[in-house]
């Protein structure tokens, strides 16, 4: 597109799969009509890997090629009608009884793209305005924009989409900071790469306790109301807010591990025996906090377990090496964390200070300490874990404007 | 617009709505033995970007240089090569420009690369390797 807008015509390649999404892409960047022709993607990703396989799908392509750079423009190709905003009106159902309007309702929502696949709670006017009773902040306020095709986020379109997603007022204020760190202009989201990245959303501070958030054993798992549907009030507010949808302007391949929810918990606090991760990074203990990670999926250091759980025996160097053989990069950073028993046994091993887990890692990846985050999640026994992830993925904003908790206001 | 069909007009910008999810839509009204829910809208506005035209197209391929651009994703590369080949076969006159390519999923990291291209290239083409 932009060698477009600077006068050069041209034409985009794309895999047929891609289309669709290429589509969406070219029209969120104010050029839907440009010129796209397509391979055929059972043949591209089978034959793509050199240049005497490729040579058939090149030779099919040609002419459309040439066609797209001389054939003149149309008239609407030339001056394309203005794209317009609609406005988006409430969304009604009537049925026999109450069970069936539901079932209508959330028939409805998912056609229209507008759910997660499992059912959703009513987001009635009188639900979303208790919703918004669990922050100070104004429901015309603007949290930011929401890719992929950056629908504005409002605290009450956040939460409308908290209200489905069966969260409580009480965990408002922690969706909000967390919509701010995804919002983040420097937040590289990738929320439709086919790389099939997803989130990391920890807790720290007060409010973990206060709204009964998990973070022992299970912590990366169901049952407790505040992890799933904090994350799952994020999910529904980046697809719906943000205009997302598989397969169309979401390419995530094999979907986005734990795709309903993200990963939600909180930071162990009571069991880390360094200061916990947001005051490391310059919040005070008393700050509630909330840090959003774009991790990868199913790959590499995207989760990796280390240390022997309940089954094997480990020790603080075996957990250290067993981290060290996903950190392959020096320009990216890693999110390591201990589980409690592995965390104290490094202080017992010398690594007095998060610091010093911190310049551990750095030589061994030959990047920056300050790349390497240092959490301690799970229970005793647990699992260390280790997550890569960008730089410019990695956000921590404080939970403010709270009402109906003693932290986070 | 009657007022049912009004608190029905389920809408969304560029995703495609489903004929099927809009028919459903348009209801009879409640009878007083049936529930009706009536929730808020959970998309995003979208402001769209001023829309913009495409650039005027060559007249000919003849004798122009071609700025063969791509994403650096696996394959983009060898399928502009074999482009390359094959238009050079039908326009002997024809140059090529091959060094501008954006990082996979990221912005290209010489800023200044698609004025340079624009400045260098009368047409392009752009391989996504996805």
């Amino acid at each position: 597109m932009q060698m477009e807008k600077l006068g050069v015509p041209g034409v985009l390649l794309v895999s047929s799969q891609f289309l669709n999404d290429a589509k969406s892409a070219a029209g969120d960047w104010a050029m839907p009509g440009i010129r796209i022709v397509t391979i055929p993607s059972e043949k591209w990703y089978r034959f793509r890997g050199t240049v005497e396989q490729v040579r058939p799908l090149a030779e099919a392509a040609l002419e459309p090629i040439i066609k797209a750079l001389t054939t003149p423009l149309t008239p609407q190709e030339a001056k394309p009608r203005q794209q317009t905003s609609q406005p988006l009106l409430p969304i009604k159902v009537t049925d026999v009884d109450y069970g069936d309007a539901l079932e209508r309702l959330n028939e409805l929502l998912l056609k229209n793209h507008m759910a997660d696949g499992l059912p959703v709670v009513p987001a009635t006017r009188k639900a979303v305005d208790a919703m918004l009773k669990g922050t100070t902040r104004s429901r015309d306020e603007v949290i930011g924009k929401v890719p992929m095709k950056f629908g504005i986020a409002t605290v009450e379109k956040i939460a409308i989409n908290s209200v489905m997603a069966g969260a409580k007022p009480e965990y408002f204020p922690v969706i909000l900071a967390a919509m701010e760190a995804f919002c983040a202009g420097e937040f590289w989201h990738m929320m439709g790469s086919s790389g099939s990245f997803t989130l990391i959303i920890m807790v720290n501070g007060p409010i973990a306790k206060e709204i009964d958030m998990n973070s022992g054993i299970g912590f990366l798992g169901d049952c407790w109301r505040a992890n799933s549907t904090i994350g799952r009030s994020i999910r529904l507010a980046t697809r719906n807010i943000g205009h997302t949808w598989p397969a169309e302007n979401d390419m995530g391949l094999v979907g986005r591990p734990s795709p309903n929810t993200f990963f939600t918990f909180a930071e162990n606090e009571d069991m880390n025996p360094w200061e916990p991760y947001h005051v490391s990074v310059g919040f005070r203990k008393e700050d509630s906090t909330v840090t959003v990670t774009k991790v990868g999926s199913y790959i590499g250091a995207s989760g990796q377990k280390v240390g022997g759980g309940a089954v094997a025996t480990w020790s603080a160097q075996s957990i250290l090496d067993g981290m060290a053989q996903y950190t392959t990069s020096k320009v990216g950073g890693y999110y390591t964390w201990f589980h409690p028993e592995g965390a104290q046994a490094l202080i017992d091993a010398g690594f007095k200070q998060r610091s010093d887990i911190q310049s551990w890692f750095a030589k061994k990846t030959g990047g920056s300490p300050k790349n390497i985050s240092v959490a301690v999640t799970g229970g005793v026994p647990g699992y260390s874990m280790i997550w890569g992830y960008e730089l410019n993925a990695h956000v921590t904003k404080k939970i403010s404007g709270a009402t109906l908790t003693k932290a986070g206001r | 617009m009657n007022a049912l069909m009004r608190c029905f007009a389920v809408a969304a910008l560029f995703v495609n709505l489903l004929p099927l999810a809009a028919a459903e839509s348009m209801q009879t009204p409640a009878k007083p033995s049936q529930t009706t829910l009536e929730v808020l809208n959970p998309m995003g506005v979208i402001e769209p970007p001023a829309t913009l035209g495409l650039s005027p197209r060559v007249s000919n391929l003849a004798g122009i240089k071609i700025a063969l651009m791509h994403n650096n994703k696996p394959g983009a590369s060898n399928l502009l090569d074999v482009l390359q080949d094959l238009l050079k076969k039908k326009y002997p006159d024809q140059s090529y420009a091959r060094g501008y390519q954006t990082q996979p999923v990221q912005p290209p990291k010489d800023p200044e690369m698609y004025k340079k291209a624009a400045a260098e290239c009368r047409a392009f083409i752009f391989a996504m390797g996805d």
